[in-house]
């Protein structure tokens, strides 16, 4: 088997058995991103040498007995982290001649202490400020299912390296949905945590109460390595929780008889286009299949969670990418500029009654989890729209909606509350885009939502699908 | 429509910096959003204090 064609967790089997080396590992992710990434896009610096050494180093400690949870496993970083030796664009123009990074985002760092090999890091929508994954000014990534279609973002570099075959994992950051979106988009299982389960140190912000950053890779079972990996608390961010790490990795047998699963339907249903709800359903039904109950639920407030999530991003961007932008201001491009212009139009009322609304759509999703053990959603109501779309008529109904709000709709109301929440494939449409279903749980209960997922995913094989383009086939 | 209105007169108010070929398409877009924002204040929330998550998320860890 090529090491393109293995999960992170096949790939991290094979080393510990010495049937491959870090070395042979890295050398052919290197090859695969030289020969794809022209056409993919996924890469905003690929850093070669540093890559190397640290396989050479991971296989020292293979063979020492003393490697570490991800040692010698290829891992892209959206370039929004900071990344050492790097020059961290934020997928934007403005940033673009900075000095190279002096030190890992701590995220980041965690990832090299437990051996993985940091690769380069992948493109992004310009300063994470949009769920497209669209990027006029340094390039948009390819959904390499259909080139036509956004990948999806805003850590669209991150779905494109990982749907490829160029990596087996990357990391992305999560405002409004940007590690789930482009994970429904491109295939792939997305993690974003809770709020305070992995540091934001070293990540520049978009807006810091729904900021959250979160690994993507091809199934549930390869998101708890890199979970157990990056969790836990950082002096260097205030916002991150002083709570245990659980063992990720060892929860996943748990799963599905007995789960109990609450579904809001009315607001799932009620805008919605036609092969994800078929999709959806037929979820819900393996779900069932595999022992769990499934009960509908309703939340009122999800009604208004748009507008909250509105108010919070461009209000909490407009003044904390200020500070990052600095002089940098004028040379943002134009999408960007009009969502910094629009944060000035929030008033501080509005602003309030949206924090004050995610208080109460907290309370209802946790008084629907306290007779309930997780929630499940689509992770998109909307297919992968065409690059350049701004609106949709989305469904019989033919509801007209904003892009934007369109993509972030099932995603952004578990920014608001920080609950967390998965993203994994659960079907294709007859034109082979994938369709992604959401399950989201209460506060720091990752193992469990990991163990439901790896649970379906044993039961089905949509994550294991791969697209025509990127890395050849073994 | 009411709410391109609103926008456009909120956009001139906060001194927005926009080109003058974009307010338009601006206010196309994100018009309905004024209207939305504006309804936000209109909600009765009841005693909901603003949502802090790095402190409620901790204390009901485990609930």
């Amino acid at each position: 088997m090529s090491s393109d064609e293995r999960s992170l967790t096949e790939l991290r089997a094979a080393l510990r058995r010495g049937e491959t080396t870090a070395v042979e590992v890295t050398e052919a992710c290197l090859a695969r991103i030289q020969e794809h990434d022209r056409e993919l896009h996924a890469f905003a610096t690929v850093a070669g040498d540093e890559a190397r050494a640290a396989a050479r180093a991971a296989d020292r400690a293979l063979s020492s007995g003393a490697a570490g949870a991800l040692a010698g496993v290829p891992v892209a970083v959206k370039d929004l982290f900071l990344v050492r030796g790097v020059v961290r664009t934020n997928g934007s123009p403005a940033f673009a001649d900075d000095a190279p990074a002096i030190a890992d985002a701590t995220a980041v760092a965690r990832l090299r202490a437990a051996g993985a090999v940091i690769v380069g890091t992948t493109h992004l929508h310009e300063l994470a400020f949009g769920p497209t994954g669209v990027n006029p000014a340094l390039g948009t990534p390819l959904n390499p299912w259909d080139a036509d279609l956004v990948p999806g973002g805003s850590s669209s570099g991150s779905g494109t390296a990982v749907a490829a075959r160029l990596v087996p994992a990357a990391l992305g950051t999560d405002t409004g949905g940007s590690v789930r979106i482009p994970s429904s988009f491109c295939g792939l299982t997305g993690l974003k945590p809770t709020y305070g389960r992995v540091s934001r140190a070293g990540i520049t912000p978009l807006a810091w109460s729904l900021d959250h950053a979160g690994p993507m890779a091809r199934s549930a079972a390869d998101l708890a390595v890199l979970l157990g990996v990056i969790a836990g608390h950082d002096p260097a961010d205030p916002t991150s929780a002083r709570l245990p790490v659980p063992d990720y990795e060892a929860a996943l047998g748990t799963g599905l008889r007995g789960l109990r699963l609450g579904v809001p339907r009315d607001f799932c249903m009620r805008v919605i286009e036609p092969p994800v709800a078929v999709a959806f359903e037929r979820a819900l039904a393996d779900l069932r299949a595999a022992g769990a109950t499934v009960n509908d639920i309703t939340l009122p407030t999800l009604a208004q969670a748009g507008p909250a999530l509105g108010a919070t991003i461009l209000a909490e961007a407009a003044v904390g990418l200020r500070a990052a932008l600095g002089e940098r201001r004028a040379r943002v491009g134009i999408e960007a500029h009009v969502y910094l212009e629009l944060g000035k139009i929030v008033t501080g009322p509005q602003y309030l009654a949206a924090q004050r609304l995610r208080t109460r759509l907290y309370v209802e999703m946790a008084a629907a989890l306290a007779r309930v053990d997780l929630l499940a959603t689509p992770a998109s109501v909307v297919l992968p729209p065409s690059i350049g779309a701004l609106q949709l008529r989305i469904g019989e109904g033919e509801a007209e909606m904003g892009v934007i709000e369109a993509i972030a709709r099932m995603t952004g109301p578990f920014n608001l509350t920080g609950l967390p929440a998965l993203a994994l494939p659960c079907g294709f449409t007859s034109r082979g885009i994938p369709i992604g279903l959401q399950l989201a749980s209460r506060p720091f209960t990752e193992a469990a939502l990991l163990a439901a997922g790896h649970a379906y995913q044993q039961a089905t094989d949509f994550h294991t699908r791969r697209p025509s383009r990127g890395a050849e086939r073994g | 429509m009411p709410g391109h209105e609103e926008l456009r007169r909120r956009l001139a108010a906060a001194g927005a910096d926009l080109p003058d070929e974009l307010v338009d398409l601006v206010v196309q877009a994100a018009g309905a959003l004024a209207t939305a924002l504006e309804d936000l204040v209109g909600l009765d929330l009841g005693d909901a204090e603003p949502f802090v998550p790095s402190r409620r998320l901790v204390d009901d860890a485990g609930t």
